[in-house]
């Protein structure tokens, strides 16, 4: 049997396999515990394969979303944003973690690390405090929205500079390995939004495909990426120095507080959802 | 030293000296677990198990302050002693929840090292810890050899060191140089030896041997396994 | 006006060597942000031909004094800017230590860095078990070096009392490893030396590793 689960959360949904190759190129990746290939014909079109055997495969949002049982329990999400005019569309490549991808998206819906871990960034101390937010899952699509979430932050983006201001959040979670943010933009009025996709390797292991969808018309994709990096990077060591990888959805080991809204709504949705790729097995 | 199964293990997992109060946090390791080794500004010595109870990440990554353990992650901080946690920066007006605890080891200072007990129950502290290290013997180093502690202990026996009844050190000469060594059984591949001797720092007895140490580390690690 | 530019990418250790350097010496510069990746610019024709032709970061500009490689410019704005000498001592045997570390930084860069740009940029071409048992090896020399010293009060090193470029060229990777799945559990001392170094007054840090906390 191939893939290293056979949890229908992964096989039955679309999985992100990184950008499609150029035209007539291919290269191989990890997703599930095997080793997949990526093609693109000369005529554009991109197809995956498992040794001989080619994968449901489609290509959204300059990224190959791959099915692997070829029976998808749903359409991959929609993200308006993406064919919007005047966003920047940075792609700002797929970057290695060793934890399981449930504690990246987790990180990913969390504020109240940013004085800590995005100190002079996305926060300072003592500006700690995380005002209530509201959080809901989306009848109709499934996916996880939380709403009316603030934060004041020294540097909120590349193009803001360093005088702090209360930034406005929104964030969503579409998949259990995928979510987006959206926050205050430098175009008054507008949103960013910025899009983790996680490749799910193995249990442990994710490779994290982040989009940006923004509106900039100063900075260059070097000095986007490179903010985006500088970010991800100060989250990298938190995320692979937690004491178990994989996130336990049972039992007392971990406790959430009030600001945890977002972390235990996305761990009840999982629960519900009989989640048991990148979970700890409960003692 | 052979202890009997039912006998609970004082683990020398530090020197004391390495802990200064109110400033590191070392990584310690006894029997496979992880431990979050510090001093607070008042001088006393915690172990605590490396991994914050908000969302598991390790303590090792955070900082001292004061009294109190802060976590790298939300900043949560935590009382020295009890391992209460203290304060949540994310809501500033409010009483931490009294069942947040980080879980603590009982310690032990004696003989220059800070050991550490791996069982929950309040025991004494055996006599033979602080005759581990005679008075008035210097710290050499810390030796870490990539092998379980039972093969540390039988190469050292090889070597002519001895275990000493009532003390948790083997005792004798590498290379000549007098020398105290405490095992730590740190991981099951990984083992510490603390060295103590009798020579002078500076000295070239002391330089004998830590060349020594190198080679005992060598012969230890030469052992085929299983 | 600032004349010095700095070719740079945030999560490169050998970038952030000269971005502390910088800091340390007080020296105002400016930024030229390099895709390195996803966008390899760094092996771009255009960055080859007008900037550096091995294709490598950091590199600095400083008033057209172009030069390349982490330890040589930290060597020169040592010897430019550091009116103490204190980050590249003028002693014979302290030059001599520090090259000799300043090489070691080289083995580093080669194993440990290694390893991490294949764990988290996907280096998948590099032969990790190698990189990763030429760290530990590497590592270990280290880690002697400083347990051996820390008896006689050196706590550096290069036999200085004050920390100097030996230990910030060695420092980033070492603190670093295990992005690249090397464990420092087994180095107590090297692990002394990186909360010691981590600690320095002006310690500016880089994503992966946390300056020191406010208290």
């Amino acid at each position: 049997m191939p893939f290293i689960t056979d949890d229908p959360n992964m096989l039955d949904d679309w999985l992100v396999v990184g950008p499609a190759p150029a035209p007539s190129a291919s290269r191989t990746t990890r997703l599930l515990g095997e080793t997949v290939r990526l093609s693109t014909g000369a005529d554009g079109t991109p197809s995956c394969h498992l040794g001989d055997q080619p994968l449901a495969a489609q290509p959204r949002y300059g990224y190959l979303w791959v099915c692997p049982s070829g029976h998808p329990a749903r359409p991959l999400f929609e993200f308006p944003e993406y064919a919007e005019p005047g966003r920047r569309l940075v792609d700002c490549g797929g970057i290695g973690v060793a934890v399981s991808g449930l504690r990246v998206i987790e990180n990913f819906l969390d504020m109240a690390h940013f004085p800590f871990v995005h100190a002079d960034y996305l926060g300072k101390v003592p500006h700690t405090e995380v005002a209530q937010y509201q959080v809901q899952v989306e009848p109709t699509t499934g996916e996880i929205w939380a709403t009316d979430c603030r934060f004041w932050q020294p540097r909120a983006s590349a193009a803001h500079d360093a005088s702090g201001s209360e930034v406005l959040y929104k964030y969503r979670v579409m998949q259990p390995f995928s979510a987006m943010l959206y926050k205050s933009s430098f175009r008054a009025g507008e949103l960013d939004a910025i899009g983790i996709f996680l490749q799910p390797v193995d249990d442990e292991h994710v490779i994290a495909h982040t989009l940006l969808a923004c509106y900039d018309d100063d900075s260059t994709d070097a000095e986007l990426i490179a903010f985006q990096h500088t970010i991800f990077g100060q989250d990298k060591p938190i995320l692979e120095n937690h004491a178990f990888k994989r996130m336990p959805l049972e039992g007392r080991a971990e406790t959430p507080t009030r600001g945890d809204t977002s972390s235990v709504t996305y761990r009840r949705w999982l629960r519900e959802r009989g989640m048991r790729f990148g979970v700890r097995a409960a003692a | 030293m052979n202890t009997p199964e039912n006998t609970v293990r004082w683990h020398p997992v530090a020197r004391s000296a390495d802990l200064r109060p109110g400033a590191n946090i070392v990584a310690g390791f006894a029997e496979g677990q992880e431990l979050a080794l510090w001093r607070a500004a008042d001088g006393t010595a915690q172990a605590w198990e490396n991994r914050c109870p908000h969302r598991s990440v390790r303590f090792t990554l955070g900082q001292v302050i004061d009294n109190r353990l802060a976590c790298a992650y939300h900043g949560w901080q935590y009382e020295a002693g009890s391992g209460q946690c203290a304060s949540i920066p994310a809501h500033p007006a409010m009483q931490a929840p009294r069942n947040v605890c980080a879980k603590t080891f009982g310690t032990a200072e004696a003989a220059g090292m800070l050991w550490v007990r791996l069982s929950p129950d309040a025991l004494p502290v055996p006599d033979g810890l602080g005759n581990a290290v005679p008075a008035g013997w210097h710290f050499c180093r810390t030796l870490t050899v990539r092998v379980p502690a039972a093969m540390v202990r039988e190469t050292m026996a090889r070597h002519g060191l001895s275990a000493d009844e009532a003390s948790p050190a083997w005792r004798g000469p590498l290379d000549g140089v007098e020398t105290a060594a405490l095992v730590l059984d740190a991981q099951p591949l990984l083992s510490f030896i603390y060295l103590w001797t009798s020579a002078a720092p500076g000295s070239a007895e002391m330089k004998k041997l830590h060349a020594a140490a190198r080679q005992l580390r060598t012969d230890i690690e030469a052992r085929p396994q299983g | 006006m600032t004349t010095l530019k700095l070719y740079d990418y945030p999560l490169s250790g050998n970038c952030f060597k000269v971005r502390q350097m910088l800091a340390w010496l007080g020296v105002p510069y400016r930024t030229v942000p390099v895709d390195f990746f996803p966008g390899r610019e760094h092996k771009s024709a255009a960055f080859l031909a007008n900037v550096n032709p091995l294709g490598q970061l950091p590199v600095i500009d400083d008033d057209s004094f172009v030069l390349r490689d982490a330890q040589a410019i930290l060597v020169y704005l040592a010897s430019r800017y550091d009116t103490e000498s204190r980050w590249y001592p003028a002693d014979a045997k302290l030059r001599g230590e520090v090259a000799q570390w300043l090489a070691t930084a080289d083995e580093i860069t080669r194993t440990a860095s290694a390893a991490r740009l294949h764990d988290a940029l996907g280096y998948h071409h590099l032969d990790i078990e190698a990189c990763r048992s030429g760290a530990r090896a590497v590592f270990r020399v280290l880690n002697d070096h400083l347990a051996e010293r820390a008896g006689d009060g050196l706590r550096w090193l290069a036999s200085s009392p004050e920390a100097t470029i030996a230990d910030l060229a060695c420092f980033p990777y070492v603190a670093l490893a295990g992005e690249g799945g090397i464990s420092l559990d087994e180095f107590p001392a090297l692990r002394n030396w990186v909360w010691d170094f981590r600690h320095l007054p002006g310690f500016i840090g880089m994503s992966g590793i946390f300056p020191a906390g406010p208290a």
